[in-house]
């Protein structure tokens, strides 16, 4: 693990809401890396934290100095002395949904994650980023939405758009919340294969918050568990998710732990006694 | 004493004023201090309230065709409806007021708004301002219209009419004993009456009667059932500005089942013409006339019929 | 159904031709049937040159708020802004603080600032619905225009009906200083707010999505509710309480030129100015010779479009905040 190989690293990530009635933290010395290529799963219960550290990496929760402890390191920066501009180049995050109320088609959302990176008030996009969102789109399987308006599309398909958006972006750290659980069986198939096609390939990053955790733990390589706000564990799969582990997670729910027969990984069932 | 004092300062201030009606090349002098230029004889008159087509055409008299504007609802006297209207008095429509080439425009604080009055001066119009608010204002304002139609000398004796007629009347009610209190109402539903700081309230403190509202602040205050029989009024006026009564009627039907008060035992509840009461021409004279019979008339009639009886040893 | 094919190009310069002939049929046509060039000069050229301002200047602020809300339903009107600036005007009157060129525009300014500061923390805070901002905006609006009309009985007697007037919005008043005025204030504030289309486009897709594209949302936020705010105070102190203008032109042009600022703001000052003259037009001359007050015209256009729009919208998902 050389640190020429880190995507990003996360050291000792402390924040607590504004207007906490308890002293309850969101997120307590949260610490891991990430390296490049990885794809981590995100995991833990409700409310344990998950969306906040995306949102709160990549700048999409909005910051001040009083409610966060601790640094996010990318690439030799602290990403918390950037503007959210840039930080949201270094980390994307990819909401699970997309608001609309407005006419909008799916290119021209998935536009809007190529324009916001150029230039000046005139510049709305050359060719080089029409074939940008081309790319994106077709990668995501949405390129055939591309004219329908946002409002018509199912909520799996938006997912598929926003999607896109953050790969037209183009940074190559992506933080996927839930971004997935909608998708048709056949959608999220290929799009795991795309997603581990660019930790493969090109060398992206992912992490992903996803409910289904066979899901998650079929694509992922890493793991990490959250509880409370807190790091229980981090590291590769099958050496994170054992049965204790998730004992110590879920003290009600009895839980197995099998291997994939085929591609070894772990596969988890919650059952009732 | 007051009110010999009060005319003596009158007739001075209109003699101080004269010169300046008369002083520049047909420059007169409006009641905002303006002072505004005119041609001899305007024949092209627009006038923007009632109030004052009335006073033009009283000085015009069969010479209508001079008086080529007017607001609507200026119906007195009848003739002026053939004349062309300009809109409302509170909307005046410029466009037809300015294609009308006017070569004097008439206006009042008493009904035209200051931003339309402005407008008016704005767009370059010979705007002449009057004021209406009290009974010395209303015999300058004669003057002023007088002197910007080119008839100084009728504006003059016209305005020495009034303030003779006004002065007989204060000296009526000087020679009065009693002070009786009246509640002017001007509306029926709600009750709306005529407070301290409405006309009607100086055109019955000229006649010696006591309005009861007279410490109301407000020139038109809406005041309950129970503050108007507190007020014990002894003479009720219900003033009607139209030609439908039925409302008026059933206001004195209804005051009339109020025993308790001193105007309905006494019978004195009368419906007043409101028209004649608040235009600010001679024709206010005869309103005051009115006024003066339904307030204090009953009781020299019932006096006159007694000592008749008397007389006829009934 | 797909969306229809976005021609903006096309739109805009019918716009502008339909725009130069509604002034050129606002010049020529009024109360008289031949009018001399001093009456279309002082009387109808400040009052289709105002009318082009404000129309102009609401239409931009009503597609700026329903971006910052990332709100269709949106505009100075419903929001109770256009309200709050009306009572910064007439108070404003009342100390005295009018400027020969501004007029009243600063007053007013404060005024709809004020409420946006209240729409601000009301709409912000998380489980905000669309009933409860425009629920706020209705009462907020009621608010104003109470408060207006106390005022303006309690300043002056004679003032009342004009005041009652002017709350339905007119344009008779306009002077030319002040025309010019709002209608070059209103071409500048426009400019200020395109220039920051990147951010109004970023934000149709509600705060998170506007965030994850590096927008920081509530300095974005506050610098286009505080431009709008500036162009809806210099629109009421000029015209009054005009109402629709600021939903219906933005929610049209939006199906034709499509939701991207970039476009739909000029063509929003473009189309905005062009319906107002129109609708000043129709005012002056419906009912001949009374002058209908515009704000009545767009009301009895709008609203029944308003609701047309509210049925209509609730075919897609409405109600939630991102």
């Amino acid at each position: 693990m050389s640190d020429s190989s880190l995507a990003y690293g996360i050291y000792g990530l402390s924040y607590s809401y504004r207007n906490a009635a308890t002293s309850k933290a969101a997120l307590k010395e949260v610490q891991f890396e990430v390296e490049e290529g990885s794809f981590v799963a995100l995991l833990g219960p409700n409310g344990s934290g998950k969306s906040t550290l995306l949102k709160l990496i990549s700048g999409v929760l909005p910051l001040s100095r009083r409610q966060v402890e601790g640094q996010v390191r990318c690439k030799g920066e602290d990403l918390f002395r950037l503007h959210p501009g840039a930080r949201a180049c270094r980390l994307t995050y990819v909401p699970a949904d997309l608001n609309v109320d407005f006419p909008l088609t799916a290119q021209e959302a998935v536009l809007m994650g190529r324009s916001n990176a150029v230039g000046s008030v005139f510049d709305r996009g050359g060719e080089a980023d029409r074939k940008r969102v081309e790319w994106a789109m077709r990668e995501c399987q949405c390129w055939e939405l591309r004219e329908r308006d946002l409002r018509e599309l199912s909520s799996g398909e938006r997912q598929l758009v926003a999607l896109a958006r953050a790969l037209a972006y183009g940074a190559k750290n992506l933080l996927i919340d839930e971004s997935l659980s909608r998708m048709d069986l056949h959608h999220q198939a290929i799009l795991g294969s795309l997603l581990k096609r660019l930790c493969l390939e090109n060398r992206y990053s992912i992490i992903l918050v996803a409910h289904d955790w066979n899901l998650a733990t079929e694509w992922a390589d890493h793991c990490v568990l959250l509880r409370d706000g807190q790091v229980l564990a981090h590291g590769r799969c099958e050496e994170v998710l054992t049965s204790s582990r998730l004992e110590q997670l879920y003290p009600n729910a009895p839980v197995y732990i099998s291997k994939h027969p085929e591609t070894g990984k772990p596969r988890v069932y919650f059952y009732q006694r | 004493m007051r009110g010999r004092r009060e005319s003596l300062l009158f007739f001075i201030s209109l003699g101080l004023f004269s010169p300046f009606l008369q002083a520049n090349a047909r420059g007169v002098t409006d009641q905002l201090g303006r002072s505004v230029q005119l041609v001899d004889q305007p024949t092209r008159i627009v006038a923007t309230a009632p109030s004052l087509a009335e006073l033009v055409a009283d000085f015009v008299g069969a010479d209508l065709k001079r008086l080529v504007g007017v607001t609507e609802y200026s119906d007195h006297p009848p003739r002026l409806k053939q004349v062309t209207s300009v809109g409302p008095y509170h909307q005046l429509n410029l466009e037809k007021i300015r294609s009308l080439k006017p070569d004097l425009v008439l206006a009042t604080t008493d009904g035209n708004s200051k931003d339309q009055i402005d407008h008016l001066i704005e767009i370059g119009l010979p705007v002449v301002v009057v004021s209406t608010r009290s009974f010395e204002e209303i015999a300058i304002a004669m003057q002023t219209v007088g002197a910007s139609l080119g008839e100084s000398e009728a504006g003059k004796r016209m305005a020495s009419q009034f303030v003779t007629g006004v002065q007989r009347i204060r000296e009526r009610a000087k020679s009065r004993t009693e002070q009786p209190r009246v509640l002017l109402q001007v509306g029926e539903d709600p009750l709306v009456v005529a407070g301290g700081a409405s006309f009607l309230n100086q055109t019955v403190a000229v006649l010696g009667a006591r309005n009861v509202y007279a410490d109301s602040e407000f020139p038109y205050p809406r005041p309950s059932l129970e503050d108007v029989v507190s007020r014990n009024p002894e003479v009720i006026l219900i003033f009607t500005l139209g030609a439908d009564v039925k409302p008026n009627l059933a206001s004195l039907k209804h005051w009339s089942e109020m025993k308790r008060l001193a105007a309905t035992q006494k019978g004195n509840l009368h419906i007043i013409q409101g028209d004649s009461v608040v235009r600010p021409t001679l024709r206010l004279l005869e309103g005051l006339g009115l006024l003066e019979r339904a307030i204090f008339g009953e009781t020299q009639a019932t006096k006159k019929q007694k000592s008749e009886k008397a007389a006829s040893g009934k | 159904m797909s969306a229809p094919n976005r021609s903006p190009y096309f739109w805009m310069i019918l716009g502008l031709l339909l725009g130069g002939a509604s002034f050129f049929l606002a010049l020529q046509v009024g109360s008289v049937p031949d009018a001399d060039w001093e009456i279309i000069r002082d009387l109808r050229l400040p009052r289709a040159l105002l009318a082009a301002g404000v129309g102009m200047g609401l239409a931009i602020a009503g597609a700026t708020l329903q971006s910052v809300f990332s709100n269709p339903l949106c505009e100075p009107y419903t929001l109770g802004i256009s309200s709050g600036a009306a009572l910064g005007s007439v108070l404003g009157a009342s100390l005295g603080l009018e400027l020969n060129f501004a007029g009243l525009a600063l007053p007013a300014f404060v005024g709809a600032v004020a409420v946006t500061v209240i729409l601000f923390l009301v709409s912000f805070r998380s489980g905000t619905t669309t009933l409860s901002l425009l629920l706020v905006g209705v009462m907020l609006s009621f608010l104003g225009s109470s408060l207006v009309a106390v005022w303006m009985a309690l300043a002056d007697s004679n003032g009342i009906q004009g005041a009652m007037v002017w709350l339905m919005g007119t344009l008779s008043r306009a002077r030319i200083e002040g025309a010019v005025f709002t209608l070059v204030g209103a071409l500048f504030w426009g400019l200020m707010i395109w220039r920051r289309w990147r951010e109004m486009d970023a934000l149709l897709l509600g705060e998170e999505g506007a965030a994850s594209l590096g927008i920081s949302v509530a300095p974005a936020r506050r610098y286009l509710i505080l431009v709008s705010s500036f162009l809806v105070g210099l629109c009421v102190s000029g015209g009054g309480m005009i109402g629709f203008v600021g939903l219906m032109i933005p929610h049209f042009l939006r199906r034709k030129v499509g939701s991207l600022h970039f476009f739909l703001i000029p063509a929003c000052g473009i189309w905005g100015a062009t319906s107002l003259v129109l609708a000043d037009t129709l005012a002056r001359t419906l009912l001949r010779p009374y002058d209908l007050p515009v704000g009545v015209v767009t009301a009895l256009v709008g609203a029944p479009a308003f609701v047309f729009l509210l049925l209509g919208e609730s075919r897609y998902r409405v109600g939630g905040a991102s």
